[in-house]
């Protein structure tokens, strides 16, 4: 008969037995090398693509098992990576949209390595040409803390440019054509909105949209170094430039151009009412805009370069771009398999897969498979840029960036721009490195 | 050797689960919290220098965190009447055909939005408010109160009701499904005995059903005072704080700080709080339901 103590002794028995096997069963896997990386790609195309070099990596290099931890590109940038490496599990591999702020952090706290080496002394996936080849040379180019450390921290994947897209059969209806000029835009909104069409729509719920183009509306009207000096902290929000600039929008909204509900919106719904004909035009976004309309064959689409602002300092040649690649934790345990995940990621077939749903591929050879207005966009945009800026949300600090993004937002959701950008620059200052 | 007597220390043996239970999985994240918003603490930067009190001086100098701090109890109060009222309501309705056959189904549609997710009740509300192709605008130009459509979520004071009707549709059932049981053990007689002196149905609901619900309103109270101080999801899926932090609540606004705008302290520090908020509440709250509550 069992009494108590025979009670707890069989107790604490199973429970060794079963920690015993556990830990055993631990060890055995444990051969096995865990390669843990990180995605903001939650497109099911985009992600199918990485799955497949995965296989293929896997395939090859059978003792390591890929663990892919995926999130949407919003809470990503947001907390999602940080979160990753707050907890102390960082990962291996992770992507990131290049940019100058947040991706500083990362290479400066030691958790980036630099690439430059391995790029001339490793060989592309396929085995055929060094990989440094296998890349389109503008797509390795340099963000600005890049050249500055004269490293190479991001292995691109996508090179994005931006631009003003626009429906088609909706400007044919009104009569329009593409602007030149930020005025001739102005009339062109007008038009559209006398003819019962919205002219412009953007989604800034999450906060981010609005900043794409107003980094290229501050970047035509006060000048690239302006652009940045402003969220790098160093400029203040009611400079007489800056307020110009964030004028060239706040007019837009306050004459009716702009969806209304445009801080409630999130860009996925607001977008739908561009693809079926409701809208005329987002006011600037990445060449992403390809991939999203491929679900909508019945939108008929093109883009035009965001127009030049009349009396405006900015080089009107200088657009909005950056790339989207892969960077190695400094502190990954599995270096190798890190490199060579990586260079599974950027193979040919991988690129090409890339550019046929409509993204702009860093490979070299994939030119061809391209999208045509992927391609004009590279003649148009890209190769004649003398120099790019960056989206503001890859550059500003995060905290300061409440300021910036709720400029941003009560511009564009029609407040007064004067009125909002001194209340803003009052709450910014203690913040700000303005020159004496 | 005397022989160890285990009769006296069972019962801590049995208990002790829940202990460590509770110091791992509160105590010990509340003492972490503490001591984690009294630093600047940057997982990034790998750098946590001790500030003191800075944060929490911060936090009540900080308009977004008052703002938050509003609308959390604009929240508890309207939801709570809406819920009280509307799951009464639908009780003593649903009371009244108990005896019929599809009796349970409406206990079962009334109790459904409750098993939804916040997150996918977030994602159906944020649809039906879409200023252009959202439901709600729809069916009222439809039925022709153009008049009537608005930017649901653009305007500040309707985005916030519009966050209350999103939670209040998916509790008042779980509120009614409560009502409903309670109203089950009011014996019948009272109402029998109180036909026999005269008293009418409304005469019955206001001397006989409301005090007898007495008990089973404050638990619902109770619960709708800890939940709209916590609540996160529904308003974070909607609203995201826009438009210009006018929906804020302080869990959302602690999330957004610790994470997106990466100063982890700080949202700890607003957290830590929140936690002297809801202790304050919850006990003046419990000093209230000492109150003489009828037994039948």
């Amino acid at each position: 008969m069992f009494t108590r103590q025979k009670t707890l002794m069989f107790t604490l028995l199973i429970t060794l037995i079963t920690f015993t096997v556990f830990i055993g069963s631990s060890i055995c896997t444990a051969q096995k090398v865990s390669l843990s990386v990180a995605i903001n790609e939650v497109d099911v195309r985009g992600r199918t693509i990485i799955d497949r070099a995965v296989q293929e990596y896997e395939k090859r290099y059978p003792n390591v098992d890929v663990e892919i931890t995926a999130m949407s590109n919003e809470v990503y940038q947001a907390e999602g990576l940080r979160s990753l490496f707050a907890t102390g599990q960082p990962p291996d591999v992770y992507m990131f949209f290049g940019g100058d702020g947040q991706i500083r952090q990362y290479v400066e706290t030691g958790r980036a390595i630099a690439f430059d080496q391995y790029l001339l002394s490793e060989k592309n996936w396929e085995g055929d040409k060094m990989w440094k080849e296998s890349f389109i040379p503008s797509a390795l180019q340099s963000g600005r803390m890049e050249v500055e450390k004269e490293k190479l921290y991001e292995v691109p994947r996508t090179v994005n440019i931006s631009a003003s897209w626009y429906n088609t059969d909706v400007f044919k209806k009104v009569g329009v054509a593409p602007p030149t000029t930020w005025t001739e835009w102005g009339e062109i909104c007008q038009r559209i909105k006398n003819a019962g069409y919205i002219p412009i729509v953007m989604g800034n719920k999450g906060r981010w949209h609005a900043g794409h183009w107003f980094a290229i509306a501050i970047q035509r009207m006060a000048g690239k170094e302006a652009y940045f000096d402003l969220v790098l902290q160093r400029k203040s929000f009611t400079d007489p430039d800056i307020v110009k600039a964030f004028s060239l929008i706040g007019d837009f909204a306050q004459r009716g151009f702009i969806v209304e509900g445009v801080n409630a919106l999130a860009r996925d719904a607001a977008l739908p009412l561009l693809f079926t004909g409701k809208a005329a035009m987002e006011a600037s976004s990445g060449s992403w805009h390809i991939t999203s309309a491929l679900d909508y064959p019945e939108y008929n689409f093109d883009f035009f370069k965001v127009p030049k602002v009349e009396g405006g300092k900015g080089n009107w040649r200088v657009d909005l771009a950056n790339k989207h690649g892969w960077l190695i934790n400094a502190e990954t345990k599995h270096l190798e398999e890190a490199i060579d995940f990586v260079r599974a990621q950027s193979s040919f077939e991988r690129g090409k897969e890339l550019a046929e749903i409509g993204q702009i591929s860093a490979i070299t050879g994939t030119e061809e498979f391209l999208h045509p207005l992927a391609t004009e966009m590279v003649r148009e945009i890209f190769y004649p840029a003398p120099d790019f800026i960056v989206y503001a949300d890859d550059c500003y600090e995060e905290e300061y960036g409440l300021f910036i993004e709720d400029a941003f937002a009560e511009v564009i959701g029609g407040r007064p721009v004067e009125e909002t950008l001194a209340r803003i620059q009052k709450r910014a200052e203690p913040y700000q490195n303005l020159p004496k | 050797m005397r022989k160890m007597n285990f009769t006296k220390i069972y019962p801590y043996l049995y208990i002790l689960p829940a202990i460590v239970f509770i110091a791992l999985f509160i105590l010990y994240p509340v003492a972490q919290g503490l001591y984690l918003s009294m630093l600047d603490y940057d997982p990034i930067m790998r750098i946590s220098p001790y500030v003191g009190m800075k944060h929490y001086a911060r936090v009540f100098r900080d308009p977004v965190f008052l703002t938050a701090v509003r609308n959390n109890f604009l929240y508890i109060g309207v939801s709570l009447i809406t819920e009280v009222a509307a799951g009464l309501m639908i009780a003593l309705l649903i009371n009244k055909v108990k005896d019929s056959l599809i009796s349970p189904s409406y206990q079962v549609i009334v109790f459904t939005p409750n098993v939804i997710s916040m997150v996918a009740v977030g994602l159906l509300f944020s649809t039906i408010y879409h200023p252009q192709l959202g439901a709600l605008n729809t069916i009222l130009e439809k039925v022709g109160l153009s008049s009537w459509t608005r930017i649901w979520l653009g305007d500040p004071v309707l985005a916030l009701g519009c966050i209350i009707v999103a939670s209040s549709w998916r509790y008042i059932g779980f509120v009614a499904v409560i009502y409903f049981g309670a109203l089950q053990r009011i014996p019948k007689e009272l109402y029998e005995v109180a036909s026999l002196d005269g008293a009418n149905s409304i005469h019955q609901f206001l001397y006989i059903t409301l005090p007898l619900l007495r008990g089973i309103t404050t638990v619902i109270v109770g619960l709708a005072l800890i939940g709209g101080f916590t609540v996160f999801a529904i308003p974070y899926v909607i609203t995201r704080g826009q438009p210009y932090h006018s929906t804020e609540f302080i869990v959302t606004w602690s999330i957004k700080r610790a994470f997106s705008m990466e100063n982890i302290s700080y949202g700890t520090a607003i957290s830590v709080v929140l936690l002297g908020i809801v202790l304050i509440a919850t006990a003046l709250y419990l000093k209230w339901r000492e109150k003489e509550v009828y037994e039948y």
